[in-house]
């Protein structure tokens, strides 16, 4: 998957923050979705690297280092579920966020206890996934502080 | 002991000698001697029919031998006075020395010859007499030897009849013989019928020959009432027997006639008030065994009788000239009356009709019944297929997840690309080139969203019949897009297997389309049971040298229980738990409406292999279409 940079041009004056500068990897088999919402990162100031399936993304995420990655569930070959556990099993610490079609509480529980740290249901736009990436950050803020050393 | 023997055998010897002294006793009685004279001749019919019942009477009921001595007197043929002394000459010198018991009589003119003549040879000797007629003699004036029954000369009544049965009758035709007794009856008749004509025209034929008498029957006006008189000969000497020349009368005649004869009832008369000569024999038969028991005992003879006529008419007759029998007296004896088809086949038209009714009933009952069954045909035919139509909409359900699933990426692909886009609009120099591409793509998104909803639809409408050409490779390949989500998340591999360039079926591809869904989701909930692969291979290949096409649908499940292959088809049988037992059942339905056949077997690897034959849209049907379609 190639990697595209972000957008040449002022950033839009809409709240993109958060995402500029961010190193992105999006998986996702809909070769729609991944030009769709590759744009919608690149517009917003990312950098966008993308996986078809969750092979590829574990692949390029030990391969490379992403401040973020987006993933979804269903893919052939290996879906989310798996690729998120294999990621947690290498102590690969990325904020992960599973994108779905199929947003039932049953899924996103599921996805939660694979590792990943926030799920965003199918359609969304720039605002939900910068309130999903808040989400994450203050979590993880959140960890190191009740983990730090004492 | 030899006493009581002796008292036997003289016992016996009496009785041997006593039989035939019987015997002769009753051979030896003295017969009775009858002289019968014939005044008439006797052959006619009339004549006949008296001595036949006569001496048919005497015998039977007769104590003692009866010896009848016949003497002819002809005085029909021979009526000159001069010529009577020489018979009675005759008669007188035949018989001297003979005693009679009865003098019988035949005729007026015989008894007349009897009293006036004969009895002085025979003092003593009585007299009884039979088939006479008032008024040609005074009975009242005999002597007191005589005895005997006359008749009345019934034309009177004889016209009374024919008026009654022919009010609006205008003209009486009195028909008779030329003999002189031939001209004494018709005097009585004239005597009898002229006061009760009435306004009627009354005209006597006497004066006839044979063949001219039945031409002239034969053109009688209609109104008119034929009363036949006596003939023994017409006006040239010519002699008849009555009965041939009554039936030709009759035959050819155009106006109905009437008698006084009751032999002639039957010959083709209507009718008449009527004398019988049968019954008129037995009773003189009667009377002359009485006269001779009276003789015998010196008794006095029993009384003189009068015969009382019958009025008759031949039912037959009445048809033919259509008279009504209401107009009938009372007291009138219809003979030869022809029983009526009801009254002559009553059983068996009472069972005929018996038959007819219970069979119309029956007929009935069978049309009701098939109109019901093809009623209920309707309803099963209409509820098949509101119910393949629940089971679209039910597998809809059962799809609702990945349908949802389908759509929320290019929905979520459009919300992506919308943003980008307005956001590259928004920029500072503005990005057109790339809004562009995004604008683009938002287009396509769109085409695949209609593409799932146009899938979905084409599911649940109904309103296609079977009559379009279809690639079963594209109903295949529909159904893949449709199940591929949903074997995906059940874990089990899925696989198109499609033989390229298939001929096409004819059919209804939604049905179709429903056949293979429900194979495939039943396959695919099959192969996730299996603890190993799991794989489902839907795939399409020619079968029976390319008459038809076969849709397969292989799984790697558990395969089919020998039950299940038995009855996998029937209604509301299932193996699943929670199954209506209905989705393999609408399959068949819609395969055999299809005019193919669908099959359920294990494959050799195990699991369950389903398949479906449907025959090609076949040349000559497309030429049809073709041609329906041009017309």
């Amino acid at each position: 998957m190639t990697e595209d940079k972000p957008l040449q041009g002022s950033p839009v004056s809409r709240g993109t923050e958060g995402i500029e500068g961010l190193r992105v990897l999006y998986a996702d088999d809909h070769p729609e979705m991944r030009r769709a919402v590759g744009r919608l990162l690149r517009v917003a100031g990312a950098s966008v690297t993308f996986a078809r399936d969750g092979l590829e993304a574990t692949d390029k995420a030990l391969a490379e280092s992403f401040d973020l990655i987006l993933m979804d569930l269903r893919m052939p070959r290996m879906d989310g579920f798996d690729a998120a556990r294999a990621l947690r099993a290498t102590e690969c610490r990325v904020a992960l966020i599973a994108v779905t079609a199929d947003a039932t509480p049953r899924v996103l529980e599921n996805a939660i206890a694979a590792g990943f740290d926030a799920a965003l249901p199918k359609p969304f736009d720039l605002v939900d996934l910068i309130a999903a990436i808040h989400l994450v950050r203050e979590r993880r803020s959140a960890q190191r502080r009740d983990s730090g050393p004492t | 002991m030899k006493a009581r023997a002796i008292r036997c055998a003289a016992w016996l010897l009496t009785a041997l000698l006593a039989l035939p002294s019987l015997a002769w006793s009753q051979d030896t009685s003295q017969p009775k001697r009858v002289l019968m004279l014939y005044g008439h001749d006797p052959r006619a019919p009339g004549v006949l029919a008296f001595t036949n019942a006569l001496r048919a009477v005497v015998q039977a009921e007769s104590r003692t031998r009866i010896v009848f001595y016949d003497e002819i007197l002809d005085f029909e043929r021979f009526p000159q006075n001069a010529r009577r002394q020489e018979l009675l000459d005759y008669i007188v010198e035949k018989y001297r020395g003979f005693r009679f018991d009865v003098i019988l009589t035949d005729g007026t003119r015989a008894l007349q010859f009897a009293t006036e003549r004969l009895t002085a040879h025979f003092p003593g000797t009585p007299i009884v007499y039979g088939l006479a007629f008032e008024p040609l003699l005074d009975f009242s004036a005999l002597p007191a030897n005589v005895t005997g029954r006359h008749h009345l000369l019934p034309y009177g009544g004889t016209l009374q009849l024919a008026r009654a049965l022919q009010p609006d009758a205008d003209r009486v035709v009195i028909i008779a013989g030329s003999s002189p007794n031939d001209s004494v009856m018709l005097a009585t008749a004239m005597q009898q019928v002229t006061p009760l004509v009435g306004g009627m025209q009354a005209v006597v034929w006497q004066d006839w020959t044979y063949a001219s008498l039945l031409q002239r029957v034969r053109t009688l006006p209609p109104r008119t009432i034929v009363i036949l008189s006596a003939f023994t000969r017409d006006r040239t000497g010519q002699e008849f027997n009555a009965g041939d020349l009554i039936s030709s009368i009759t035959r050819w005649g155009s106006a109905p006639a009437y008698g006084i004869v009751r032999n002639w009832v039957g010959d083709g008369i209507v009718g008449g008030v009527t004398m019988d000569f049968g019954d008129d024999g037995v009773r003189t038969g009667r009377l002359l065994l009485q006269v001779l028991d009276s003789a015998s005992g010196s008794r006095p003879l029993p009384p003189r009788e009068v015969a009382r006529p019958a009025q008759l008419v031949d039912w037959r007759a009445l048809e033919r000239w259509k008279l009504s029998r209401t107009r009938l007296p009372p007291g009138t004896e219809v003979l030869f009356r022809t029983p009526t088809a009801w009254e002559r086949f009553r059983v068996p038209i009472l069972a005929i009709a018996v038959l007819v009714a219970a069979q119309s009933v029956l007929i009935a009952l069978l049309v009701l019944e098939r109109r019901k069954r093809m009623r209920a045909l309707r309803m099963v035919e209409e509820s098949r297929d509101q119910l393949a139509h629940i089971g679209r909409v039910a597998t809809l359900g059962e799809l609702t997840a990945a349908l949802s699933h389908e759509l929320r990426q290019p929905l979520a692909a459009i919300r992506a690309n919308a943003e980008a886009g307005g956001m590259l609009l928004d920029r500072n120099p503005s990005d057109v080139r790339e809004a562009r591409e995004a604008f683009r793509d938002i287009a396509s998104d769109d085409v695949r969203a209609v593409e799932v909803l146009n899938r979905i639809r084409a599911l649940v409408r109904s309103d296609d019949r079977i009559a379009a050409s279809v690639d079963v490779n594209e109903v295949c390949e529909r159904v893949s897009q449709l199940v591929m989500y949903d074997a995906v998340q059940r874990g089990v591999q899925f696989r198109l297997s499609p033989e390229p360039d298939l001929p096409t079926v004819i059919g209804d591809s939604v049905q179709l389309q429903q056949v293979v869904l429900n194979l495939v989701l039943n396959a695919v909930e099959a192969a996730q049971a299996s603890p190993r692969i799991r794989e489902v291979v839907l795939g399409t290949s020619a079968a029976r040298s390319g008459e038809e096409v076969e849709v397969f649908v292989r799984d790697t499940g558990p395969g089919l229980s020998t039950e299940a292959k038995l009855r996998a088809f029937e209604p509301f049988y299932s193996t699943k738990q929670h199954g209506l037992g209905m989705g393999l059942a609408i399959v068949r339905t819609i395969v055999e409406r299809h005019r193919g056949q669908v099959h359920a077997e294990n494959g050799n690897g195990g699991g369950a292999n389903f398949r479906v034959r449907l025959p090609i849209e076949a040349a000559d049907s497309l030429r049809e279409r073709a041609r329906a379609r041009e017309g």
